[in-house]
């Protein structure tokens, strides 16, 4: 899964916990308010209804009327039916739970129980065919006769009110979080460009393309992270570059040391074979072996030009400064092998940084090269000249 | 007979192609250095140039193509340079065989002839006596009629054909046709010159030489 996929889907997921969370909350309370304020004002008017019943009771007795329940309930009713359809609906009961009177038609299924009627100054909510009520009881009593009265409220609409504020609770975050995941998109997608654009081109190094780097101008830690990143890519593309030269380096110095040592071998191989196979004349056995012997003793000085290499390419060479004009006089005593040729230095006084073992060897070489092309006048001349600001 | 041109800077090396291609009865000719042998291209005929391609003053893939250009010579690279890139190059610009050194001679040999044969300079069939050899099909034929050889004795034929009227080392002869791993046994070689002997009739015309081996006189 995508970097910036994640991010969106966890930011959404938190966003739309939270939202639910603190909205289940905040219609919970409000649904708790409401059902409160609805009990209050209906406890109220029951209390207000049976005083007024009871005043009305007291009104008879005082006038000298017999009170029997059949009275309260033909009172009741009368009062009711004067109310209308629309008041708010009631029951009575006497002490055995029985129902005496009542003008609501549901009441059967309310589960009216002891503790109900008993619990006087609390309220219960019943439900009945997806309708809520909200029944409060109180009680009368007269001529020792206990008589329930319980006021049914329907409160459906509190409910419906709920569910229609989830519903448009549920619609407000939908677009909420619609319009937020768009932006959590957008932002995503402007932070993880600069990772896709590292992915990119560590996957261009990793192919071989060592020169590539990534251009993140930001001083957050992705800036810092591709500032390393680049550093590193320079890093490698040295190391590669350094590794490839001296591969080339050991390379051509291979090829060219096989081909200095086959030629011989060549010779040396051809001849002898042809030596052991033929019975050869002393003319041709000659020239063979001389042969044979000539490109061994080739051999032998490469192998030995080879020890030198090697033995310095393990030592350190030191280098010091020289006074090259007095060091080659020096040299020049030194050489024996010239025969009737002499060595004529004319260098100023200079000084030349290197290695004195090693320099003599050159000069040596330069001064026997010279000597085998046998100059006309048997004279080597040691001279400086400038090469494009270097003295040789 | 075929005049070859040998290029190579090394002495030792065209001495000794020279001396083993003329053994062949092959004409040979050297030249040590790129223009030399530009100059020798251009005034004498060749039917096979050996190339070498580290030459002084031109080297070999220019005077390549030079040949190319001019007169279309076969042409073999000989060289040190053993690297598929160096063999492929040679070969991309018209080298018809490419031979690294070391070499051995049987090889130079060997590539020489087959690249005269493609290039119809050299038969097939060599005729020597009354035998006749078809080299690349391995026949033997006396009289048109075809004697059956085994591979060893075919091979031992050929190597002394290769060197005829020179004498040669019985222990060589060994390692030459049946390789170098295995160790010497003269009864083996005996029998085979006794057999080629029988089949072709050449009882006086392979001869033992004392102390030294067989030869072929004819």
């Amino acid at each position: 899964m995508k970097f910036s996929l994640k991010l969106v889907l966890s930011i959404i997921v938190i966003m739309a916990c939270i939202l639910s969370c603190s909205r289940f909350f905040i219609i919970r309370q409000s649904f708790r308010h409401s059902i409160e304020k609805s009990a209050n004002q209906n406890s109220n008017q029951n209390i207000v209804q049976r005083y007024y019943i009871e005043s009305n009771i007291v009104n008879n007795i005082q006038r000298g009327e017999e009170i029997t329940n059949e009275n309260v309930i033909e009172y009741i009713k009368s009062l009711y039916s004067y109310l209308g359809d629309n008041s708010e609906k009631i029951a009575l009961y006497d002490e055995k739970e029985n129902i005496i009177f009542s003008n609501f038609e549901k009441m059967k299924d309310m589960n009216i129980n002891t503790l109900l009627l008993k619990e006087v100054d609390n309220y219960y909510i019943r439900n009945v065919e997806d309708r809520y009520y909200m029944l409060f009881s109180s009680y009368l009593t007269i001529n020792n006769n206990v008589i329930y009265i319980i006021n049914i409220y329907d409160i459906t609409y509190l409910y419906e009110e709920r569910d229609s504020q989830m519903k448009e609770v549920l619609f407000v975050d939908f677009i909420i979080l619609s319009i937020a995941s768009i932006f959590i998109v957008i932002f995503s997608a402007i932070l993880t460009r600069h990772i896709k654009k590292l992915n990119i081109t560590s996957k261009r190094i990793a192919e071989g393309e060592y020169s590539n780097r990534v251009n993140i101008k930001s001083k957050d830690e992705i800036g810092e992270l591709a500032n390393s990143f680049n550093i590193m890519s320079v890093e490698i593309e040295d190391k590669i570059n350094s590794l490839n030269l001296s591969l080339k380096q050991k390379d051509d110095f291979i090829n060219g040391f096989t081909h200095e040592i086959k030629t011989p071998m060549t010779a040396i191989i051809g001849y002898s074979d042809m030596l052991r196979l033929k019975k050869c004349d002393e003319e041709l056995t000659k020239t063979a072996l001389n042969y044979i012997y000539s490109e061994a003793k080739r051999l032998e000085t490469l192998s030995y030009k080879l020890m030198n290499l090697m033995s310095l390419s393990e030592n350190n060479i030191e280098l010091e400064y020289i006074d090259i004009d007095n060091f080659i006089n020096k040299v020049s005593s030194k050489i024996t092998t010239l025969g009737n040729v002499t060595i004529k230095n004319s260098l100023t006084p200079a000084k030349v940084k290197g290695d004195k073992n090693l320099l003599e060897v050159v000069i040596r070489n330069l001064v026997e090269n010279a000597k085998k092309s046998e100059p006309k006048d048997n004279l080597v001349l040691i001279m400086r000249r400038n090469y494009g600001g270097k003295k040789i | 007979m075929n005049r070859i041109l040998i290029i190579e800077d090394e002495n030792a090396i065209s001495d000794l192609i020279k001396i083993e291609l003329e053994a062949q009865g092959y004409i040979c000719e050297c030249a040590m250095d790129g223009e030399i042998a530009a100059d020798y291209i251009e005034e004498r005929n060749y039917d096979l140039i050996l190339l070498d391609i580290m030459l002084p003053k031109i080297d070999g893939y220019e005077l390549l193509e030079y040949i190319k250009e001019t007169k279309e010579i076969p042409t073999i690279f000989i060289t040190a340079k053993s690297q598929t890139k160096d063999k492929i190059k040679g070969l991309r610009n018209g080298a018809d065989d490419y031979i690294t050194k070391p070499f051995e001679i049987e090889e130079l040999i060997a590539r020489v002839q087959a690249v005269l044969r493609r290039y119809n300079k050299l038969n097939d069939i060599i005729k020597i006596d009354n035998i006749e050899i078809n080299v690349v099909a391995r026949i033997v034929k006396k009289q048109d009629q075809k004697i059956e050889l085994t591979p060893k004795e075919f091979d031992l034929l050929m190597l002394l054909i290769q060197n005829k009227g020179v004498a040669l080392y019985r222990e060589i002869i060994f390692e030459k046709v049946w390789g170098e791993e295995l160790e010497f046994e003269t009864r083996t070689l005996d029998l085979h010159i006794q057999r080629l002997r029988k089949k072709l009739d050449w009882k006086d015309k392979i001869k033992t030489v004392y102390k030294i081996g067989y030869m072929l006189e004819i």
